[in-house]
């Protein structure tokens, strides 16, 4: 069941949820894998984390899932829902769809462009 | 341990956070803040210092509550009745202290004692969430200093409008939702003096015609209005405890002189209201965009 009526995810968000795609994760574990799957783009500070993390708890797209103590630390563990994986790949197919716009027709120059009624590239972006 | 002392300077900045959330999160947000770090580092990294700062002030406007903008509604109403009020005390009190300059102390203080003390005492009873006994005290800082005393109510003083404009917000305030808190104490008091340092910003000083005086207080203006809205932009309860607080000038301009408002100078006159609506304005766009994307 994918949500149709939220308009896009935000960067971090949208690697957050990608980070919990193969399994549960900790706060630290998260950081370290949007790192990685951003190809060093997306760093995530703690606070911002933790802002991103509140907010897709609260929109239920993520799940605290279990805790343990790791050196005298409490450590959470989170998971993605069924709700969060249906955003991600709304998300996932917008971006895919937005980028095959430019691709197509930066492969095939002939193809129509904005001054004959097809819209613009950025109109078709998210907003 | 080599990261103790960088681990207890990131504690001090988690001190942002209300003290339930850094209880929930403390262990966790230090793990990400002391892993990796090099063992000689003894201060926090800026942006993780900045992130910390923004993350409490967001958790503090309701951004991990369970109805955020309902927290961000509610406690900003408490938060502009509090501004409003404590601006009106402010006021009061500097036309207090000018009228026994001048005037010595019978008059004055029956002019303005009985306001002051009213409005004092609705500003703590909000603070202190007691909401009926702020309710009756904002109606009694209406009545009473004006059967006493005309001289405010005559004269459409701002004090004067201070119990006016806030008890619409006390009153409201009596609905608020069980699931929603008040705002913290702590908390509340330094909202309130933020707005209040707006107030007292050097805008006048802006129309000198000294050069150096004239940039330097364009420089104290410009500062301080990018650290308030530095903090607006993460605790959006900024903008809606600020916008009401402009309503004070505008409506003493408005009563006393009307054709002030539809000019820039004096400074107070057009500027206020525009800066109030202008305030509002952003806190709903502010609000809708968050709500809009996750």
């Amino acid at each position: 069941m994918r949500s149709s009526s939220r308009a896009s995810l935000r960067e971090p968000s949208y690697f957050v949820l990608a980070a919990l795609l193969d399994g549960r994760l900790h706060g630290y574990a998260v950081v370290k894998r949007v790192e990685e799957l951003s190809g060093g783009r997306v760093k995530l500070a703690a606070g911002s984390l933790y802002s991103v993390l509140d907010r897709l708890l609260g929109e239920g797209f993520v799940i605290a899932d279990g805790e343990e103590i790791v050196n005298g630390r409490a450590r959470r563990y989170y998971r993605l829902t069924e709700n969060g994986q249906a955003v991600l790949a709304e998300e996932a197919d917008r971006l895919a769809k937005a980028a095959r716009v430019v691709h197509e027709r930066l492969s095939n120059p002939t193809s129509p462009g904005p001054e004959t009624g097809l819209l613009p590239t950025w109109r078709a972006l998210p907003a | 341990m080599s990261n103790d002392i960088l681990e207890r300077r990131y504690r001090t900045l988690l001190r942002s956070y209300p003290a339930d959330y850094r209880h929930d999160r403390r262990d966790e947000l230090l793990e990400i803040l002391v892993s990796d770090v090099s063992p000689a580092r003894r201060w926090p990294e800026w942006r993780q210092a900045v992130a910390l700062i923004r993350g409490g002030l967001r958790v503090r406007a309701g951004g991990a509550a369970a109805r955020p903008t309902a927290v961000l509604l509610w406690q900003g109403m408490q938060l502009a009745a509090l501004a409003v009020l404590a601006l009106g005390a402010l006021i009061g009190l500097d036309d207090l202290a000018e009228a026994v300059q001048f005037g010595g102390l019978g008059t004055p203080l029956r002019a303005h004692g009985p306001l002051l003390v009213l409005t004092s005492a609705a500003f703590l009873a909000v603070l202190l969430d007691r909401r009926r006994l702020a309710a009756g005290l904002v109606v009694a800082a209406i009545v009473v200093p004006t059967a006493i005393s005309q001289y405010l109510f005559a004269n459409s003083m701002p004090q004067w409008w201070a119990p006016v404009v806030a008890a619409p917000l006390v009153i409201a305030g009596l609905r608020r939702p069980a699931d929603v808190p008040p705002a913290e104490r702590g908390n509340a008091v330094l909202v309130t003096l933020g707005v209040l340092v707006l107030h007292l910003l050097p805008v006048d000083r802006l129309m000198l015609v000294d050069p150096v005086r004239q940039v330097l207080a364009a420089g104290v203006v410009v500062l301080a209005m990018g650290a308030f809205l530095w903090v607006a932009s993460a605790d959006q309860r900024m903008l809606l405890a600020a916008a009401p607080t402009f309503a004070l000038e505008t409506l003493y301009r408005g009563m006393t002189d009307p054709q002030s408002l539809l000019s820039f100078y004096p400074s107070v006159g057009l500027p206020s209201l525009v800066a109030g609506v202008v305030l509002a304005a952003i806190a709903v766009v502010a609000t809708r965009r968050r709500q809009a994307r996750a």
